[in-house]
């Protein structure tokens, strides 16, 4: 009959091993207040964050997020791997957009060795990333359906039209979660028989279910009266905390990496930027659908122009040995700018490698954000950040 | 204003000791990076956000070079703008220990975690930084597993062998 | 849109099962269930109402009772006894049905199919293995929890759920008791299970658990108002507080064609009839108003701590509140079992039942369609809106009333 629950009030609970920066104290709480322990187990804290919330009531005094219960070490890793060794590792940071954190690498590692990917694979790289892109927006607008209590939209996003891009990339490089695609100089496979009519009839499907969405989710009323105007970021604070990505771009400011320092071949592409206003949750959610529907656009235009050709580079072996130097790229991943620092002594494995983890430091306003709001806007603005636990403990 | 060497010749009218030092590699160009010293960092930061309007802290690292004894910070400050305006900042230290970094997270509350985690996992001291604890791992850790004469947990890449060619299968419970 | 699979790759559907198979499976099933549904339904139709069966059985007890020189009272206790029971596993039953349905119902909104394989048919079999597998669970107490607190706390909640049956008519004279004050009955009743609910959420000695306890007894209590506000207007329109009463007056026609149920009413009948629905989704805390269980806050609220028969004690409550909620819903708006114009040969508590599932259907509807309020937007919605715009609902039968009497 022994539990062990972190929020028993009245006996004192086993000590564990070690201490938590954030373990709370009892002696801090002024009267009518409690310690509430949100996480790591909360079924909504999207994987393994820790929150500790001051609370008055249901209204937040104070939160201090635990991180680093999914740390696993990949930059340390990495300076124990090969260069394409590492690369399947990427996959397992921001697990919902691999494709992206693959890209990434690849684009880092490139630059150290000076090796520019063929046409067709930059093509490639484009559908495929923008796919992962709209695949992690539809995460994230099922999660948010379902931390705001809507579930329905979660089986549609999740269940239905993310399956449809899983079965492109199944179909594409056998993977469906982690799919290690993108290699250094090109990509991992060609496109299967009519694998691009597949992806054409995904688009005009997506279309269409943005619009169920908009019937389901954005426009309801009680969806509007949750996030509208809920934990607000103004545009110097996203700046100043280092908000990239939807995130940033929700506060008001439109720089996309894609348009605004484009790599690969994002220059020849015709979207727009999605920006909001506000920078509340809503907008939050609203940049994020508004970007499926321009990155449908972006794989509309690349499949059409998807010119013939290699999909590697020229005499790209599986062990790649760059000159001493270092490196730094940086693409508009799925939760903000997505950036590798490559540090590299000429051997075959990375000296240093840093991942700049858009979700980790888009997190560190979490702190800020949520006192005054509720237990209930706690879990709006948390889901509507959208980080991936996977990258902010890499 | 948007040519980065310019940005560069400001920074080091403005700040004789900075020096540049390398370059990123990039396709076609590369990308410089200046070295400051420690002193001088808090006053290049001032500058960058305030004169040079690069109002974006994109992120900061730490690399340990063992073999100079010393570990040097990464910073890269960005204009939310205008993203292609961006400068390299690096600042050495002694890797004893001695050496302790200004904490920029007045400047850049982003700067906060990262500093964190740059402590958690290098064990670099910043001053007045807020609430410098670990991050990451907890705190009864020992050891900053990021330096380099962290010990070693040998692994299945210690092996040295080229990428495709399997483990023997004797001792490999996946073979 | 349709389930989209790998139809042609059987590895990914689920066994064997594709968007073909299933459409054959339903089919199929629709076939049998016409197969079976039209003897039962003509059945139904021949025997017609029960309770001329009925008077004839109580009078063969009654006489077998006087033979024997018994005191007159225990035939009519052994058969309310033995009735009580009856409608505790028929309340049990329906329950069944009603959380089979709200599977069934939400995976199809949901482009998915539910349960499919437990007793081979559809899944129907699948609370009952449910049922099953909670009875057979640990019962888990937390070691801090106030044992007492904790054990009552479901019965509570759970005991009022049923005794709220006794004055429903299940159809024309088909009554466990027919009280004079049923509907006061019902909510006086239903309104204590809040107790349990809050036992249990401080019980369990968990924060999450109390408050979702709290928000519970502030819901509950807040939307019991507009509620009984809500049916107001019929009890002044009917003029009685016994359900079968109700149902009497309904069971009249406007104009010797039109069914006078209260739902029909010009304007007041509308408005209360939405403000009772609205306030009853609340009163079972489901979706729109689910904060107290809000599971992406609080976890499961109230019932975090609670594992096995216990929880089960809690579902069953919750799942029985909503049929009350439908079939007070049918009995007071919808004429209960009344039928439509020409359609009379179809016996009163078929119409009963098909006027609560409707009910059923809908707040299933609303459960899975809409997000979670916030609580304190909630009890404004409740206070701010739902309970002025009965007053005005009363005040505005009150007029009609006075002005045409009826």
């Amino acid at each position: 009959m022994k539990t062990t629950d972190s929020n028993n009030v009245q006996n004192e609970r086993v000590t564990p091993p070690f201490r938590s920066p954030v373990t709370p104290d009892e002696g801090e709480l002024s009267e009518n207040e409690l310690w509430l322990n949100m996480g790591p187990q909360h079924p909504s804290t999207h994987g393994v964050l820790r929150v500790v919330l001051k609370m008055e009531g249901e209204i937040i005094r104070e939160a201090r997020p635990d991180v680093g219960y999914l740390h696993r070490g990949v930059e340390k890793l990495a300076e124990n791997r090969t260069y394409s060794q590492f690369n399947i590792l990427t996959d397992r940071n921001d697990y919902l957009a691999s494709m992206l954190n693959n890209w990434a690498y690849c684009l880092s590692v490139e630059k150290l060795l000076g090796v520019r990917a063929p046409e067709r694979a930059e093509y490639l790289r484009v559908i495929v990333g923008e796919l992962n892109r709209i695949a992690s927006h539809l995460v994230f607008i099922g999660t948010f359906g379902i931390d705001i209590g809507a579930f329905t939209p979660f089986l549609y996003a999740f269940g239905r039209e993310r399956e449809m891009v899983l079965d492109l990339f199944e179909r594409l490089c056998g993977a469906r979660l982690t799919y290690n695609y993108i290699r250094i100089g090109g990509v991992m496979a060609d496109l299967p028989d009519g694998w691009g009519d597949q992806a054409r009839s995904f688009i005009p499907h997506m279309r269409r279910c943005l619009k169920e969405y908009d019937d389901l989710l954005t426009y309801n009323p009680i969806f509007l009266d949750r996030t509208k105007g809920i934990g607000a970021i103004p545009k110097d604070k996203a700046v100043s905390y280092g908000l990239s990505g939807p995130n940033l771009r929700a506060s008001g400011v439109s720089t996309d990496l894609r348009k605004d320092e484009p790599y690969g071949i994002y220059d020849r592409f015709q979207f727009k930027p999605a920006v909001g206003t506000t920078g509340d949750t809503w907008d939050r959610y609203f940049v994020r659908r508004l970007e499926i529907e321009e990155s449908l656009n972006i794989v509309e235009q690349a499949l059409n122009s998807l010119p013939e050709g290699d999909i590697l580079a020229k005499g790209q072996r599986p062990t790649v040995r760059p000159p001493v130097g270092e490196s730094y790229a940086q693409i508009e991943g799925a939760r903000g700018w997505l950036g590798i620092y490559l540090v590299s002594d000429g051997t075959e494995r990375p000296y240093r490698l840093h991942v700049r983890g858009p979700s980790f430091i888009n997190l560190t306003i979490l702190q800020e954000m949520l006192k005054g709001w509720k237990i209930a806007d706690v879990v709006a603005i948390l889901g509507s950040l959208d980080v991936v636990l996977g990258e902010v403990d890499r | 204003m948007s040519d980065p060497s310019s940005l560069i010749q400001n920074v080091r009218d403005r700040f004789p000791s900075a020096e540049v030092c390398g370059a990123l590699s990039e396709f076609g160009r590369a990308e410089e990076m200046i070295l400051v010293p420690l002193n001088d960092l808090e006053a290049l930061a001032v500058f960058l956000k305030e004169d040079m309007k690069l109002d974006f802290l994109n992120f900061v690292t730490a690399v340990d070079w063992i073999k100079n004894s010393r570990f040097e910070l990464v910073y890269l400050f960005q204009s939310i703008e205008k993203p292609e305006r961006k400068l390299f900042v690096k600042v050495r230290l002694a890797r004893d220990g001695g050496d302790v970094v200004p904490s920029l997270t007045a400047l850049w509350p982003s700067a906060d975690w990262q500093e964190r985690e740059i402590f958690d996992l290098f064990g670099i001291r910043f001053g007045n930084h807020p609430n410098l604890k670990r991050i990451l791992l907890w705190d009864e850790f020992e050891g900053h597993p990021l330096r380099k004469d962290y010990a070693h947990v040998p692994d299945g890449c210690d092996s040295g062998q080229e990428i495709g060619v399997p483990v023997s299968r004797a001792g490999n419970p996946h073979a | 849109m349709g389930i989209k699979t790998t139809a042609s790759d059987p590895v990914y559907s689920v066994g064997l099962m594709t968007p073909e198979s299933v459409r054959r499976r339903y089919v199929r099933s629709i076939l049998v269930l016409c197969g079976l549904g039209l003897p039962v339904a003509a059945l139904v139709v021949l025997i017609g109402e029960p309770y001329p069966y009925w008077e004839r059985v109580m009078e063969l007890i009654r006489q077998y009772s006087a033979g024997r020189g018994w005191p007159a009272w225990l035939p009519s206790a052994v058969v309310l006894l033995a009735v009580s029971s009856v409608l505790l596993g028929f309340v049990q039953g329906l329950v069944i049905v009603v959380h089979w349905l709200e599977r069934k119902v939400a995976a199809h909104m949901q482009v998915r199919l539910g349960p499919m394989r437990t007793g081979g048919w559809h899944g129907w079999a699948q609370p009952i293995a449910d049922g099953i597998k909670l009875f057979m669970k640990e019962d888990i107490v937390p070691e801090s929890a106030d044992r007492w607190l904790h054990f009552l706390g479901p019965i509570v909640a759970f005991v009022p759920a049923y005794v709220c049956f006794i004055p429903i008519p299940f159809g024309r004279d088909i009554q466990v008791f027919d009280m004079d004050m049923g509907l006061l009955f019902v909510f006086a009743i239903s309104g204590l299970s809040v107790l349990g609910i809050l036992m249990g959420g401080w019980a369990s000695a968990n924060k999450y658990s109390a408050l979702g306890g709290l928000r519970a007894a502030a819901q509950l209590v807040s939307y019991e108002i507009p509620r009984v506000i809500s049916i107001v207007p019929v009890v002044m329109w009917a003029g009685t507080v016994s359900l079968s009463g109700l149902m009497a007056v309904q069971s009249a026609r406007w104009g010797g064609i039109f069914p006078k149920w209260f739902i029909f009413y010009p304007v007041v009948g509308q408005i209360s009839f939405v403000i009772y629905l609205i306030s009853s989704v609340a009163e079972t805390n489901r979706t729109p108003f689910d904060i107290p269980e809000a599971e992406s806050e609080l976890v499961s609220g109230f019932h975090t701590e609670y594992a096995g028969m216990k929880f089960a004690f809690f579902f069953l409550a919750e799942y029985s509140y909503v049929f009350l909620a439908s079939a007070l819903g049918a009995v007071l708006f919808l004429g209960g079992g009344d039928s439509l114009p020409y359609l009379e040969w179809i016996p009163s508590y078929a119409w009963f039942f098909a006027k609560t599932f409707f009910l059923v259907f809908l707040f299933l509807g609303i459960r899975w369609t809409y997000p979670r309020m916030r609580v304190d937007r909630l009890m404004e919605f409740c206070w701010k809106f739902l309970f002025p715009w009965s007053l005005v609902n009363v005040f505005l039968a009150g007029l009609i009333f006075l002005w045409r009497w009826r």
